[in-house]
């Protein structure tokens, strides 16, 4: 049985384990279990738009982009008009993050650096319908400022990651030449 | 194997995350007041950015929360280095999502980018203080 569930993929341990939290919570706080299942599933409605929108972001990917494509555009080779398209598709890019993962982690598998992953990630912070609001709160000075901040830190954390790899990588080979 | 088998693949690897995640965000929800948030902010300017960069790291939800905070917390008279720190980490730092990130992307790669988000948010929060008294 433990060598089943060790077997099991990471994800599906994951979902495991929160369901054995959930019981608990249901043996135990029977009130919060109802109320959590009741804003999951309002959650979980308002995710289906744009868990399409992942999927077909996916099946897209799958159907352009060839393995060849990611090592010759992708892998090395990435300029800086790759970071600024990644960067515009991430900022324009809807939904919660999570949905995102699935289609990051392909595009990781066929070879994308960790840069590029970092800075979709670091930019989906940019969120443009609620720039209105936030203008609102923190006047339009500071919105700029905070955007233009952001935008700027998802390229340093961009290159810092690369930058990481790059050292890991080294002392790696060092370690196994050694 | 063809495209429509693969993404058929990954929506397959991704359901249990997406559930799991949906699940813990629901609890994360039900469980904290937002508003009980605002009394942890009662420190000194440096201090209180640690605390708002730790509170929107481990917050989880709709970004339009954090500014709805973020507002409140400027009109109670905390700075604007821990107000912008907290609604930066709020949608750059993932504690919730950590464990789905690191399945997906790696431990390695989660951790070291997360940890780097935190370090930027603060640094943007100081960032904006600096540009907003100079212009």
């Amino acid at each position: 049985m433990l060598k089943k569930i060790k077997n099991l993929p990471g994800a599906v341990k994951f979902l495991i384990v929160v369901l054995i939290l959930f019981c608990g919570i249901g043996i135990f706080a029977q009130d919060i279990f109802i109320e959590n299942i009741q804003k999951s599933f309002m959650l979980f409605k308002s995710l289906v738009p744009s868990l399409l929108l992942v999927f077909l972001f996916i099946y897209i990917f799958n159907l352009i982009i060839t393995d060849k494509f990611v090592k010759k555009h992708l892998h090395k080779n990435v300029g800086i008009i790759h970071y600024i398209a990644v960067a515009v598709v991430a900022i324009l890019s809807t939904g919660p993050i999570y949905m995102w993962y699935a289609y990051l982690s392909n595009v990781k598998k066929e070879g994308v650096n960790d840069g590029l992953i970092a800075l979709f990630l670091y930019n989906r912070a940019i969120k443009l319908p609620l720039l209105p609001l936030m203008i609102s709160y923190f006047s339009l000075k500071t919105t700029i400022i905070i955007t233009l901040l952001t935008l700027i830190f998802s390229f340093l954390n961009a290159i810092l990651i690369n930058l990481f790899n790059k050292q890991y990588n080294h002392e790696n080979s060092n370690r196994i030449n050694n | 194997m063809t495209p429509l088998s693969k993404t058929l693949k990954s929506i397959l690897m991704t359901l249990p995350i997406l559930v799991g995640m949906v699940l813990l965000i629901g609890l994360f929800q039900t469980v904290v007041n937002p508003e009980a948030m605002l009394t942890l902010f009662r420190f000194n300017e440096v201090l209180n950015s640690f605390v708002g960069a730790s509170l929107g790291a481990v917050a989880a939800g709709n970004p339009i929360t954090s500014y709805i905070l973020g507002g409140e917390m400027l009109e109670i008279g905390i700075g604007i280095v821990p107000v912008v720190a907290f609604i930066i980490a709020w949608v750059t730092v993932g504690i919730v999502q950590l464990p789905a990130e690191i399945i997906m992307l790696g431990k390695r790669f989660a951790i070291v980018r997360n940890i780097l988000s935190f370090i930027s948010a603060i640094l943007i929060g100081i960032l904006t203080y600096v540009i907003l008294q100079i212009c």
